[in-house]
């Protein structure tokens, strides 16, 4: 790994967690100073995390998806992108203090994890243009998906607050409940088609590579997990109302699979996926 | 009442209509919601177990084929005969909503929406109707108008096709299974290793099943090699293949990782890769014209001119001709080669020959030399018609979600009242989904009264 990369990708290390922290005083002082300085912060660590992928692509010659560290910065990268893009729609911020670090520990995950940042070259099964349409969509789907879950985490801290009748900052800070836990369904309703897409390319990727499109192995299982969790959220909510506290609570569990599905499988599961 | 329920619950199951006969049980128990909940679960829990299975560290089997289990796909199908039952009964209420909507509406059902307003205005009523027509035509609504009792309901709606969407994700979902079935059913799917020159004969491979001798056809292994990239490590497998269907050649094709051949919907995946020994093997004809030709392992060639196949046996590195079946060591010290002369069906001669010496026979002779080392390609055999339609399955899952992502069924509507020169309206609107695009078009058209 040459020196401009390593600069880049520990600058958008950087700009993450210091826009994490900005995000955090943002919602606890209301200082709308610090509400900018944390969007330009992020904004800057999205453009270190685009110039770390672009570099990346130069010199490996080929998309960034090779080894764990190059999906995380990928996916790190969609997280914050969604991020910015609901900050500039919806124009609150509080929601950085609570989507901002889940892209952080995304993209710290390969130092915390201690996996090699090493250019390694695409194996010959994952020499496809499938795969790289797998991966970005999934990029996009996973972003959504931490966006419905920081509101979610959000939704219980507010719904907690307004329980209590807490009269802080942070309960006047935050959107209403209602509010909330509809942006989070409205994130889930846009990831799930997306995630139906990253399991179909997959599945055309498979049937090219390996001649079947579905081989159950574990990362396969595990994605469809995700997709019937998904399912159950828009089914229980639109059939049975589930809304407020158990959407959320599902909104939650679907995250944890889809991150098992990404760091769990990897690493506790074996199978075909095992390089990436 | 229940007439009003029906718009606030376009997903209600129609409990009323079913009577006491078992039919009607077992529609009921299929048509619920409760058990397509409890199956999602049922089958989450399930396929997670199945991941937490260890491979044997030998084989890499699984102690148990969970997925493949009676129980397990039974599952899946109480899953699709769920979503199918389900279609079917929402489909009357399907069709329902995309005709028109309801116009006449009482204000007590308008006020019980979560969108509702009631604006007095000292206009005349006739233009606020007027306005209210032209915000909502210009949001995208269709609007019906009724009167009634002095009253003016005004109705109106948008993206009804949307309701549809969820229709078609269903199905598709039973589309990939059957797609998956049939596969299952109607396929096979096996894999062999072959050598360089070697011709595999499809219907006699193991497992192959489904297969018409009709369809039968021969694979001929043109060439197989690796390539290599900048650090050294394999960048990936080539072999070079042609079909043959009763001694002709029908086609050609280099396959690689993530290109397969297909003929008659048999494919050909580039799985493996391994070394094996190559021979150059050199024929002298009788007039003294020598032809070269590589031969691996385990591979076949002809010899020009003649009706004669040489066949590459096996390779023994150090020969010993006392017992010639068992190599004395692993190193080349008296390398020799074991072949086949083949005249048709009939294998004519078959013996061991060091390196470099003349096999002699009536057409001339022939000799083995310049080992080197070549490869064997593995190729996994399939034969699953079920591909395409669980692909019509999948486009039509990704058309399904596309409706429902565009098109929201909203629905609006006004109750316009004039008495002593005071127009009344009251305004509702209803949504199954995006509730806040709903409030932005409901703000808008309240907004537009009062400009």
């Amino acid at each position: 790994m040459s020196n401009n990369e390593y600069l880049l990708f520990y600058t958008a290390v950087a700009c993450y967690a210091g826009a994490s922290i900005l995000y955090l005083g943002y919602l606890l002082s209301r200082n709308s100073l610090l509400g900018d300085i944390a969007t330009g912060v992020t904004i800057v660590g999205l453009i270190a995390n685009t110039a770390t992928l672009g570099l990346r692509m130069y010199i490996a010659g080929h998309a960034p998806f090779s080894n764990m560290y190059e999906y995380s910065t990928s996916f790190a990268w969609g997280i914050i992108l969604i991020y910015l893009f609901a900050e500039f729609k919806y124009k609150y911020k509080v929601m950085g203090a609570f989507v901002v670090p889940v892209g952080l520990l995304l993209i710290a995950s390969t130092d915390m994890l201690g996996i090699s940042k090493e250019t390694r070259p695409l194996m010959p099964d994952l020499q496809s243009n499938w795969l790289t349409a797998h991966v970005v969509v999934a990029i996009f789907a996973y972003g959504a998906y931490a966006f419905s879950f920081g509101l979610a985490i959000m939704y219980f801290i507010k719904d907690s607050l307004v329980k209590s009748r807490s009269r802080g900052i942070l309960n006047e800070h935050l959107p209403s409940a209602e509010l909330l836990d509809e942006l989070s369904y409205r994130f889930i309703v846009f990831a799930f088609p997306l995630m139906s897409l990253v399991i179909i390319t997959g599945a055309i990727w498979a049937e090219f590579a390996w001649g079947r499109y579905w081989s159950w192995d574990p990362k396969e299982t595990w994605s469809l997990i995700t997709w019937l969790v998904y399912s159950a959220y828009l089914h229980a909510r639109l059939t049975y109302g589930w809304k407020g506290h158990k959407a959320a609570a599902l909104a939650i569990i679907g995250f944890a699979t889809v991150l098992f599905t990404y760091f769990g499988v990897n690493m506790v599961l074996p199978g075909l996926h095992s390089y990436a | 009442m229940t007439r009003e329920k029906d718009d606030l619950e376009l997903d209600i199951d129609l409990e009323e209509n079913t009577g006491k006969d078992i039919v009607a049980e077992v529609w009921k128990f299929f048509s619920s919601m409760k058990l397509g909940l409890f199956l999602l679960l049922i089958i989450s829990v399930a396929s997670i177990a199945g991941t937490l299975m260890k491979p044997d560290p030998q084989t890499g089997e699984l102690p148990y084929n969970l997925y493949g289990s009676y129980w397990y796909r039974g599952l899946l199908g109480l899953l699709c005969l769920n979503l199918l039952v389900c279609s079917l009964n929402r489909w009357k209420l399907i069709t329902k909503a995309m005709g028109e909507p309801r116009i006449v509406v009482s204000e007590n059902f308008l006020k019980k929406l979560k969108n509702y307003t009631l604006v007095k205005d000292k206009t005349d009523a006739s233009t606020l109707e007027e306005v209210l027509k032209e915000s909502l035509a210009a949001k995208g609504y269709r609007v019906f108008i009724e009167e009634k009792n002095d009253k003016t309901i005004i109705a109106a709606d948008k993206g009804r096709f949307g309701v549809l969407g969820s229709f078609i994700t269903h199905i598709s979902f039973v589309i990939i299974t059957l797609g998956t079935i049939y596969g299952n059913i109607g396929g096979f799917e096996t894999y062999f290793n072959a050598a360089q020159g070697q011709v595999v004969d499809i219907i006699s491979l193991p497992d192959v099943q489904n297969f018409s001798p009709e369809d039968n056809f021969q694979i001929r292994i043109d060439k197989a090699w690796q390539e290599y990239g900048a650090n050294g490590q394999v960048s990936d497998y080539f072999s070079e293949l042609t079909v043959m269907q009763n001694g002709q050649e029908v086609k050609s094709k280099k396959i690689e990782v993530n290109d397969p051949l297909v003929h008659n919907g048999v494919k050909f995946y580039q799985s493996s890769m391994g070394p094996v020994v190559e021979a150059t093997m050199k024929y002298t004809d009788k007039e003294g014209k020598e032809t070269s030709q590589v031969i691996a392992e385990g591979g076949a060639v002809n010899i020009p001119g003649t009706d004669l196949t040489v066949v590459f046996s096996r390779f023994n590195p150090d020969y010993d001709p006392n017992n010639p079946m068992q190599p004395r060591s692993n190193q080349p010290n008296n390398p020799a080669v074991l072949y086949e002369l083949h005249r048709g069906q009939v294998m004519v001669d078959r013996n061991f020959t060091i390196l470099e010496k003349d096999v002699k026979f009536e057409q001339g002779s022939i000799s083995f030399g310049n080992l080197q080392q070549g490869y064997f390609t593995g190729l996994s055999v399939r034969k699953d018609p079920g591909v395409p339609i669980v692909w019509l399955g999948c486009g039509i899952m990704i058309l399904g979600m596309l409706i429902s992502l565009f098109w929201q069924h909203r629905k609006i509507w006004a109750i316009v009242t004039e008495s002593k020169g005071l127009t009344t309206i009251e305004m509702g609107g209803i949504t199954e989904k995006n509730k806040l695009g709903l409030e932005n078009d409901f703000n808008a058209v309240v907004d537009s009264l009062k400009a």
